[in-house]
């Protein structure tokens, strides 16, 4: 899929032509064990995934089927025990701590089932957030962060700061500072926990219309019967393990 | 790619104190009555050892004495010094020397018809004390000396209450002459001096340096010289002195008014043990403010970590809260001495207390002296401690996991 930049400037879309050759994300084998007590936990037990550029992809499961633990190890946040992951071509293993927070900051997106706004900064500088610590110019960052929060809804709610703004317009800010950086890929954990079904369906119509007009890929656990249901494609967990993988119509 | 963005750790720092006004409040106070009482306290503490020194200066002692060798040990007439000579003159006359005196002192008593009292006999030419001693201001009632021959006596208004005489009346001064047998002679009483300290008004009785010499028969010799020196100069006028004047003692008066050097020490020991206290009271203080302020947002720290944020620049956030707190701070801290110097600036005055200061020879009215150098030192010191208990907070905020801070309540 063809990737759209946001705003008039655009142009923050990081090595995309040799990164696109790559899927997204490869998952090898990946196990992650846990210590807890005298218990190990097999909170992946080898999982193998691939995903393309482009993709809206569902993990769905029941709680401690081990859909965050994967998308943490997906983001470079959590160290797989063995087995290997590749996030955009790059071999997380292989890689430092700095890389892989440099290559977070560049490539990824990141929404969370409780918002994690910053409550000291406004809509609109917790949209500019990423692009600021990516050293883009104010004037750029101001008209992409703008642009994001028109396309998300926000629009007049710029200067607001999140205590002032409702959960499921803190989660559209979050969404928006998500992909106002253009990342190729976007990890949201359980996006909708926090808001009712009609917001949820909203914002779910949100992402999806990023995910076409941008080519942004997305990966999003979920309990969400709702969210399920608007994934193109519906990967199922249990106990460590996918269960299902399969299309959507 | 910029690793750190200065604009932005700014905002998030300068924002985050006021996230939680009331603990940031007590924080900024607790840093501004820090510096408040670190200068209050060393501006009034120089001010009160400046009046010790300058009254040990001032009661007869001056910056150098000259002297026999065996004068400290026994304060006779038979050690005494002849009077200057040229070469001597040479260095008292010289532009580092603002004043100087030649006296005779010698222990004796002092009889009125109805008591009597033992104190020290000091024969004085009035006109060189002036700018040099005390009793160079002048007289309380009655007149001054006129000149080293007056004939006259000046007593201490303590020591006129201690003999039950007064101005006018007449005492018999007496002390051992220079052939060691017993010399005396009456005085009429021809003014009455104040001093600070009451000790001194019975202490000492001045009568014309001419006079006393004749009583005690010693020529033209004398017991001590003293000078006052001009500012720095207080070595090279005792190492002068020391090559022209041999066979004598010349000690300065840190040497000669040990009790002195030693209040002052002892109380800027204590300024000293006080601002420690301070500083640890005011960097654990910001530690614990730093460390309630980072559990509370190790959510966010882990976010910032999750989406790259590097881990110095969420270190030089925390610092940065400290700076602002600590600059905003000392701002008040400062603002507060130095209204507080201010409103003192006419003098403290210490008179409830007087009884009890004048046995360390303090005076009763203390004049807080601040220097530029005290402003620096206060500042720096508290700010740089604090600044350094801001440190390891800060390291264990960047040093969060970003898994394990996102998954805290």
């Amino acid at each position: 899929m063809a990737r759209v930049p946001f705003g008039a400037g655009g142009g923050l879309i990081k090595n995309l032509s040799d990164n696109s050759k790559h899927p997204t994300i490869i998952c090898e084998s990946v196990e992650r064990l846990y210590q807890q007590g005298d218990v190990t936990v097999h909170a992946l037990a080898g999982v193998s995934l691939t995903i393309e550029c482009g993709e809206f992809v569902s993990l769905c499961g029941p709680s401690g089927s081990g859909k965050t633990t994967l998308l943490n190890c997906v983001a470079g946040l959590d160290i797989p025990t063995s087995g290997e992951v590749y996030l955009i071509g790059n071999k997380i293993s292989s890689m430092s701590k700095t890389e892989l927070a440099d290559l977070r900051l560049n490539n990824v997106g990141f929404v969370f089932q409780a918002y994690n706004l910053v409550p000291v900064l406004s809509a609109q500088e917790n949209v500019e957030f990423v692009m600021e610590l990516q050293g883009m110019s104010k004037k750029l960052r101001g008209e992409k962060a703008r642009s994001v929060l028109r396309e998300v809804g926000l629009e007049g709610m710029e200067h607001r700061r999140p205590a002032e703004l409702s959960g499921g317009q803190q989660q559209r800010v979050a969404v928006a500072r998500a992909i106002a950086s253009e990342p190729q890929l976007v990890l949201a954990d359980e996006p909708t926990a926090n808001l009712d079904s009609k917001t949820s369906a909203s914002l779910m119509d949100i992402m999806r219309k990023m995910n076409e007009d941008h080519g942004i890929t997305f990966v999003f656990s979920t309990h969400d019967q709702l969210v399920m249901d608007r994934a193109r494609r519906l990967v199922r967990m249990h106990d460590g393990l996918i269960e299902s993988d399969e299309i959507q119509s | 790619m910029r690793a750190v963005s200065p604009s932005l750790v700014f905002r998030l720092s300068s924002r985050n104190i006021w996230r939680n006004p009331k603990r940031s409040l007590f924080t900024l106070l607790a840093v501004a009555v820090g510096i408040w009482s670190a200068m209050a306290l060393g501006a009034f503490t120089r001010g009160l050892n400046q009046t010790l020194v300058l009254k040990a200066i001032n009661n007869l002692t001056g910056h150098i004495k000259v002297m026999h060798p065996d004068y400290r040990r026994d304060p006779v007439v038979q050690n005494r010094i002849e009077a200057a000579g040229a070469e001597m003159l040479s260095v008292l006359d010289s532009d580092a020397v603002k004043s100087w005196a030649a006296r005779v002192r010698v222990p004796g008593v002092v009889m009125s018809e109805r008591e009597s009292q033992g104190t020290t006999l000091v024969g004085i030419d009035p006109a060189s004390e002036v700018n040099l001693s005390f009793i160079g201001k002048g007289v309380h009632d009655g007149r001054m000396l006129e000149d080293e021959l007056d004939g006259g006596v000046l007593l201490g208004r303590k020591m006129l209450e201690v003999l039950q005489t007064d101005v006018g009346k007449r005492v018999v001064l007496m002390s051992e002459g220079v052939d060691g047998a017993v010399a005396d002679r009456g005085f009429r009483i021809v003014g009455a001096f104040d001093a600070e300290l009451e000790a001194t008004e019975r202490n000492y009785v001045f009568v014309g340096r001419n006079v006393l010499q004749k009583m005690l028969g010693i020529g033209t010799d004398v017991s001590e010289i003293s000078l006052r020196v001009a500012d720095g100069r207080q070595d090279d006028v005792q190492r002068a002195l020391r090559d022209v004047a041999k066979d004598s003692l010349v000690e300065n008066w840190e040497t000669l008014e040990p009790l002195t050097v030693s209040m002052r020490d002892v109380q800027s020991g204590f300024l000293h043990i006080w601002n420690v206290i301070v500083v640890i009271a005011v960097g654990f203080g910001l530690m614990n403010t730093l460390f309630m302020a980072i559990f509370e947002r190790t959510r966010e720290f882990g976010l910032f970590r999750a989406i790259g944020m590097r881990p110095a620049m969420i270190y030089l956030q925390v610092v940065g809260e400290s700076v602002v707190l600590l600059v905003l701070g000392a701002l008040l801290g400062n603002l507060l001495a130095l209204g507080t110097i201010g409103y003192f600036a006419g003098g403290l005055d210490l008179s409830r207390f007087a009884q009890g200061l004048e046995h360390f020879g303090a005076s009763r009215i203390v004049y807080p002296i601040l220097r530029l150098s005290d402003v620096v030192t206060s500042n720096a010191t508290i700010i740089v401690l604090a600044l350094l208990s801001t440190l390891y907070p800060a390291w264990r905020a960047s040093r969060l996991e970003p898994v394990e801070a996102l998954s805290k309540i």
